[in-house]
């Protein structure tokens, strides 16, 4: 099912605006100052922060090693074009292929290592490709000049530039955004942020965390895998920084500005990022590079959910909620689970059942929100529960016992429990004095929710 | 880059004490305005903050001195060549050794003894150690914690600012320097294991080795550090000496 079934017609919201982008930009960049190609650019390196934000926004894995996915099929495409034939579908197959078993082979090596150890070992990898390139396989890659002389690639004859190039892209950034999205909706996209929010308890349940990392490794190498082969089709030249660290930087910079873990804002992200490197850096000068750091550090500092993030603030903000507190990173951290489900889907991140209760409250206060609140207890979104000490087990857990004589409690023991019972929405009870009260349909609920197969 | 503007005006001497000194201050400000508010963050927050600053740092020096390579001239007294094959002729084949590589010999194995000492026999040192493993127990037992990580921080810094005082002469001096030796760095590091000083410098010699022996073969000398590197980590995934336990 999906996470926000609620949300109805603004589910489709993200995946409209990625399609009319897609289909316009071309008409509508020139005119805030985009060269002609930089808009093909944008669209291939949004399909590769695509694939890294699968892997870093929701299973947690940082890699730095991603130019090697995008440099390896760039090259395989490139020698594909230039030595066999400048026919495209073959030669994307074949990068995608190698590129797939090479992502099997890095992956089974470096995931079980987590955190820095896993951005290291991926580093290490991407750069033992990168040398090797520059000088075991010089004479297929041509070394330090980069790949070069691919003549013009054709696709069913028809040969590709301009325009034709770009709507190949654009479709693959839109199928792409598509795909990722349906992953991250599924049963599988939720093992993934389980294996994120903890691994080691997914395995006790007896989950094969191994497959499933893996899977998501060589969905995004795939990913990345696509983008590098488009890259050569765009500009039929292999550069060796495709191979460099530097471009694993570049798309981990992009993916972090855009907001991790959200697939609409890496892709912004990778516009932006692009912009600012050929148009703004224009106006900056020889600083932007700086600047674009300065940006970053803010980003990963103030607002660790990125553009997106901003975005939301700014909704919430001019909605009328003046007064959330707290920083995202903190929530991110606190309540993982249900601020992690509502923030990959794109909606604000209130629980169904506290919108709810928001409705007549704003109908009651009018358009000034919540001014008539005296209490932050009293705001429905402000409702943290905290577990308190439970002298007996009908007694709330969320809220401080009322003060009274200690006698009477124990006459009214029985009232209290049935009236506490009575009164808390499911879900909130802290323990469960009849268990013969549990419905029939929650076995049924729990057999629909079993998890799937592993791949 | 500071020591290249510093040497000329103070001579050499004085920089090589100055700069990590500065380096120390620089790091406890660093660490006291931005890295703090990251220890309860993810480790991949970390890293991406420490990366960010690594590039704002490059390009501020960039912006500053320009791109290219700039001149470090070696002091007077660095100067020279000792002839080594004199002072031990009972060791066939020692040659004749630039006297500044000696130096910086020298200079790196004392700064390493110091360090195991800081961190081994002293008392903040063994606090540190107990930090590293468990911070919150440290500060219910009324330890400042905070003040020592940020000492740390400040003599990274400061370490760091040594090896790029004495190193300056032998590498050239240019903004991306610094992300140059980053990677074989952080991989001595992680090759080592994780907060242990002894493993660094086996990590060191080791991958200092596998470099020296393949310049034979020129084609797989610069892979070789990698090869060493994943191969160590795959099958000791800790390190060469690292502890269970420590930043996991």
């Amino acid at each position: 099912m999906s996470p926000n079934k609620e949300n109805g017609g603004r589910d489709w919201l993200p995946l409209g605006i990625v399609v009319l982008l897609a289909l316009t930009l071309p008409y509508w960049f020139p005119l805030i100052g985009g060269y002609e190609g930089l808009d093909t650019k944008i669209m291939i390196l949004a399909l590769f922060a695509l694939g890294f934000d699968l892997l870093l926004g929701y299973t947690g894995y940082l890699s730095f090693g991603h130019a090697a996915f995008f440099g390896v099929s760039a090259y395989a495409t490139g020698l594909m074009l230039l030595h066999v034939t400048p026919e495209i579908i073959p030669a994307m197959i074949v990068a995608v292929v190698i590129t797939v078993v090479l992502a099997l082979a890095i992956g089974f090596m470096t995931l079980r290592r987590t955190g820095i150890y896993f951005a290291i070992l991926t580093l290490a990898f991407a750069e033992m490709l990168y040398r090797a390139a520059l000088s075991i396989f010089s004479d297929f890659t041509g070394g330090d000049n980069g790949l070069t002389g691919i003549p013009t690639p054709t696709l069913l004859g028809t040969p590709m530039h301009g325009l034709k190039v770009y709507y190949l892209a654009a479709v693959f950034a839109v199928v792409g955004f598509y795909v990722a999205r349906r992953i991250t909706r599924s049963p599988f996209g939720m093992m993934m942020r389980a294996i994120k929010s903890n691994q080691e308890r997914l395995r006790y349940t007896g989950v094969n965390v191994a497959g499933y990392k893996l899977f998501t490794f060589v969905i995004s190498a795939t990913y990345a895998a696509v983008a590098g082969s488009l890259m050569v089709i765009y500009e039929p030249y292999v550069a060796t920084v495709f191979l460099h660290w530097s471009t694993s930087g570049e798309v981990v910079i992009m993916s972090v500005i855009g907001g991790v873990g959200t697939l609409f804002g890496p892709m912004i992200g990778a516009a932006f990022m692009m912009y600012f490197e050929n148009v703004a850096s224009a106006e900056i000068g020889e600083q932007w590079l700086l600047i674009l750091g300065l940006i970053f550090v803010g980003i990963v500092v103030f607002l660790p959910g990125g553009f997106v993030e901003g975005y939301r603030r700014l909704h919430r903000y001019l909605a009328g909620d003046r007064g959330e507190p707290g920083n995202p990173g903190s929530a991110r951290e606190n309540d993982t689970d249900r601020t992690r489900l509502t923030a990959a889907t794109g909606e604000p991140d209130v629980p169904a059942r506290h919108k709810r209760c928001l409705g007549p409250l704003r109908r009651r206060a009018g358009p000034a929100g919540r001014g008539h609140l005296r209490h932050r207890g009293d705001d429905p979104l402000h409702h943290r529960p905290q577990r308190r000490r439970q002298i007996d087990p009908g007694e709330r857990h969320d809220r401080a016992p009322a003060a009274r004589p200690r006698q009477r409690r124990v006459r009214r023991r029985a009232a209290a429990r049935d009236a506490a019972v009575r009164h808390q929405p499911a879900g909130d009870r802290a323990r469960i004095p009849d268990a013969g009260g549990l419905s029939r349909d929650v076995a049924a609920r729990q057999r629909h929710h079993r998890r799937p197969r592993p791949p | 880059m500071p020591p290249v503007t510093l040497a000329p005006h103070l001579g050499f001497v004085l920089t090589i004490l100055l700069v990590p000194l500065l380096l120390f201050a620089f790091g406890i400000a660093l660490e006291r305005g931005l890295i703090k508010r990251f220890y309860d963050r993810p480790h991949t927050d970390q890293i991406l903050v420490t990366f960010g600053i690594a590039l704002v740092i490059q390009e501020t020096l960039k912006w500053i001195y320009g791109a290219n390579a700039l001149p470090f001239p070696l002091p007077s007294w660095g100067n020279g060549i000792v002839p080594m094959h004199e002072y031990l002729p009972f060791l066939e084949g020692f040659v004749a050794y630039p006297k500044w590589r000696l130096i910086l010999t020298v200079v790196s194995f004392a700064t390493v003894i110091a360090l195991f000492v800081l961190l081994q026999f002293t008392r903040f040192g063994l606090i540190v150690r107990a930090g590293m493993r468990d911070a919150e127990i440290l500060r219910f037992l009324g330890v400042n914690i905070q003040r020592r990580f940020a000492i740390v921080f400040g003599l990274g810094a400061g370490i760091a600012g040594i090896a790029g005082t004495f190193g300056g002469p032998v590498s050239s001096v240019y903004p991306g320097l610094g992300m140059a030796y980053l990677v074989p760095s952080f991989l001595v590091v992680v090759i080592g294991g994780m907060g242990s000083v002894p493993g660094a410098v086996l990590a060191a010699i080791l991958l200092g080795m596998a470099l020296s022996f393949s310049a034979e073969y020129s084609a797989i000398q610069q892979i070789s550090v990698y090869l060493v590197a994943v191969v160590v980590l795959l099958v000791r995934p800790r390190g060469l000496l690292g502890q269970k336990g420590v930043l996991e």
